[in-house]
């Protein structure tokens, strides 16, 4: 924990030395650092999905450097920070870690607002800690719809209020949920493949079972048949055996296989399995769009599609200066989730610097914060227009589907892209 | 029934992995009486360092001609190490204390496994890593099923390790060894037999074959990570115990079994996957209950 507050401050006096440089002849004064917390999975399988992201986040705050008041107060500056945290242990995102490092945001009263988390098992350990401390937390990758909704149906149960233990909301994201990208897999796989028998898989955890249950209500609406009402359900901690379920797809005839999780519950390893098995297309949610996937689905990474949460940067107009700041910094391309990471980011720092007005040119309160966050409309950003709706969600419903080409694939092939109104 | 007999290949093919895995628990109880719970630990080990030489000898390359010769060679080699890493652990953890209270020797094979894991989670960090399967591809169609050939050549090589360790344990001087010091330690010193020696080849013997059982497992499910023998090494326990612990046919037999029900409660039920544990458990549980001794009985008289 003591190197990354190490960066951290070595971040801010670098920041804090630029900031000297360049402000000479304007009357606007550096009151002092507000730090914007990043927690990402950033070790382990969860890397390739995770560093990309966090890179994105840290773009938007390096890039902005500082934050000064919206209007009234615009002589009132703060240097900006990031306080990046990792959330994986074992090489897997963990909901504990998350729920110790919001934690330490909230302890550390420069925070105030946060990037993150990426995964919705992790999203869950954490929304309470951020509600309790009024702490503005902007995921860029949570899609599980329960965990700002409460649909007709009532399949979430009432979970969306009971993280928010304070009452309130804190909890915004850009990307859109799972009851949109879960049924425009369904779509694709029964529509553009062709597919009729899917054979589910799912690691149980938030995201993956419920991205499941989406998929699997939206292919049986198709048309198409879910062969296993039990959805595949596996412990990812503790299996690696997926061959006998592998089997039981082939008796049953499955022409397509659903997997609901992400790389580091085993998505690669079970398509690798189904080499030779059964050589079907594999479907997944955005849990497979690091590369990690490819490299551990090996020679049978190709034929695997997944889907993302928002737009493919590389076709965007809005993202074409994004796109080329990204690689100059990072020497590398941006990740399917840096874009919206990076507008995450943005609209928090739009939101400090209207809080700064709000709290008459001084640091502003949390509260004041997330006031302001959910009060983003109309934010023209990297991946489009995003405005919020009460309950945290974005008005942006853009799914991009890709396919995965060998394991030396290194972002995937877009192939189609699906906008909700 | 095609569906029937890939699940039974696929069960015989898991349960050999259990096997060779479980013989080394039931060896090792059988002659100190001692539960080694590292002994998944030396599992994974012994997979890494074969995977480690497979890297070296460049052996994914290989043209066909020296695969077979290669793969001879690495599991030769890192049954070898692999022996000789069971044989180290036994000096350093449990000879000092083969005359302490039972409680002790345990612990000190809890906290091996703990090391051996956290030596492998530095040296090869938490990721899955890929493993590549060396068998042959390919399936023997016998038209009411179609059998991998892979799948058959782990069950031949981990039956012919069993049937090669059952000769040496009968047949052998070192083997009517093994057994005098299994019945009564002391007696056996008596008749001039080196116990220390005995008792380290037993480890070398059975970390050998855990090692053959970490390759094995490599090439059926192409990936390898440091906390692999922490379940599979409970699960290969089980089947020791199963068996009858200290009995090496029991042990052989109780891998196949529990292999064959993992894979059928988890292709034939709806959420089988959650089902094969709490299924081999309960099983496990009404063998002891009535057959507290396991499958075969314990070949060990009390003490």
């Amino acid at each position: 924990m003591r190197l990354p507050k190490l960066l951290a401050g070595l971040a801010v006096a670098s920041v804090a030395l630029a900031a000297c440089g360049t402000s000479g002849g304007t009357s606007q004064t550096i009151k002092g650092t507000i730090k914007i917390g990043i927690d990402l999975p950033v070790s382990g399988s969860d890397a390739s999905d995770g560093q990309p992201t966090q890179n994105g986040a840290k773009l938007a705050i390096k890039l902005a450097g500082k934050v000064c008041g919206a209007s009234s107060h615009s002589d009132a500056c703060f240097t900006l920070a990031s306080f990046p945290l990792d959330d994986a242990v074992n090489g897997a995102h963990d909901p504990g870690q998350g729920a110790k490092n919001v934690q330490q945001f909230v302890a550390d009263s420069a925070v105030l607002g946060m990037v993150g988390p990426f995964n919705s098992s992790v999203a869950r350990a954490e929304m309470p800690i951020g509600n309790t401390a009024g702490l503005a937390m902007i995921s860029p990758a949570n899609t599980n719809e329960c965990l700002t909704q409460e649909p007709p149906d009532g399949h979430c149960a009432g979970q969306a209020a009971k993280l928010r233990p304070k009452g309130g909301n804190n909890y915004f994201r850009v990307c859109t949920t799972d009851l949109i990208q879960g049924p425009a897999a369904a779509d694709y796989a029964y529509n553009k493949l062709g597919k009729k028998k899917v054979y589910v898989f799912n690691d149980q955890q938030t995201y993956g079972l419920g991205i499941a249950k989406n998929f699997a209500a939206q292919f049986a609406k198709d048309g198409g048949t879910v062969l296993n009402s039990d959805l595949g359900g596996f412990d990812p901690g503790s299996t690696n055996d997926f061959k006998n379920q592998i089997n039981r797809a082939k008796s049953l005839g499955a022409d397509v296989v659903f997997f609901g999780g992400t790389t580091a519950t085993k998505g690669g390893q079970i398509r690798k399995q189904m080499l030779g098995l059964l050589d079907v297309p594999y479907v997944a949610g955005d849990g497979i769009s690091g590369n990690q996937f490819a490299k551990d689905a090996g020679d049978n990474a190709a034929n695997s599609y997944f889907t993302v949460a928002g737009p493919y940067p590389q076709a965007l107009p809005t993202a074409q200066k994004f796109n080329a700041d990204y690689k100059k910094e990072y020497s590398q391309d941006v990740g399917a989730y840096s874009a919206q990471a990076y507008d995450a980011a943005s609209i928090i720092i739009a939101a400090l610097g209207r809080a700064i007005d709000d709290a008459g040119g001084n640091m502003p309160t949390r509260d004041q914060v997330t006031a302001q966050v959910a009060k983003t409309q109309n934010y023209k950003g990297v991946i489009g227009t995003t405005s919020f709706d009460a309950n945290g969600d974005t008005s942006l419903k853009i799914i991009t589907i890709y396919k995965w080409a060998s394991a030396t694939d290194t972002g995937g092939t877009f192939v189609d892209q699906v906008t909700v109104s | 029934m095609r569906f029937f007999a890939d699940q039974l290949i696929l069960g015989l093919t898991d349960g050999a992995i259990f096997a060779l895995v479980a013989l080394g628990y039931t060896m090792v109880y059988g002659i100190i009486e001692l539960i080694n719970f590292a002994h998944g630990d030396i599992f994974t080990v012994g997979g890494f360092i074969g995977l480690t030489l497979i890297g070296i000898l460049g052996l994914q390359h290989a043209p066909p001609a020296l695969l077979i010769p290669g793969v001879i060679v690495v599991f030769l080699v890192a049954m070898s190490l692999n022996g000789l890493l069971g044989v180290a652990i036994e000096r350093v953890a449990y000879r000092p204390l083969r005359n302490a209270p039972r409680l002790a020797p345990l612990i000190t094979a809890v906290g091996i496994s703990f090391i051996l894991e956290g030596i492998l989670f530095l040296l090869k960090g938490p990721n899955q890593i890929s493993y590549p399967n060396l068998l042959p591809g390919g399936n023997l169609n016998l038209g009411f099923a179609s059998i991998g050939i892979g799948n058959i050549f782990i069950i031949l090589i981990a039956l012919g390790l069993m049937i090669a360790l059952n000769q040496f344990i009968q047949r052998t001087r070192i083997g009517r060894a093994m057994r005098a010091t299994a019945q009564d330690r002391d007696a056996a010193r008596l008749m001039g037999i080196n116990i220390n020696r005995t008792i380290a080849i037993t480890f070398f013997i059975g970390s050998g074959l855990a090692a053959a059982g970490g390759i094995i497992y490599g090439f059926a499910y192409q990936t390898i990570d440091f906390s692999l023998g922490f379940r599979n090494g409970l699960i290969a326990f089980t089947a020791a115990v199963f068996g009858g612990i200290g009995n090496v046919v029991g042990a052989a037999i109780g891998g196949f079994i529990i292999g064959i029900i993992i894979d059928f409660v988890g292709g034939y039920f709806q959420g089988g996957q959650q089902w094969s544990d709490v299924v081999v458990f309960s099983i496990l549980i009404m063998v002891l209950v009535f057959r507290p001794t396991g499958l075969l009985g314990m070949r060990v008289p009390e003490k």
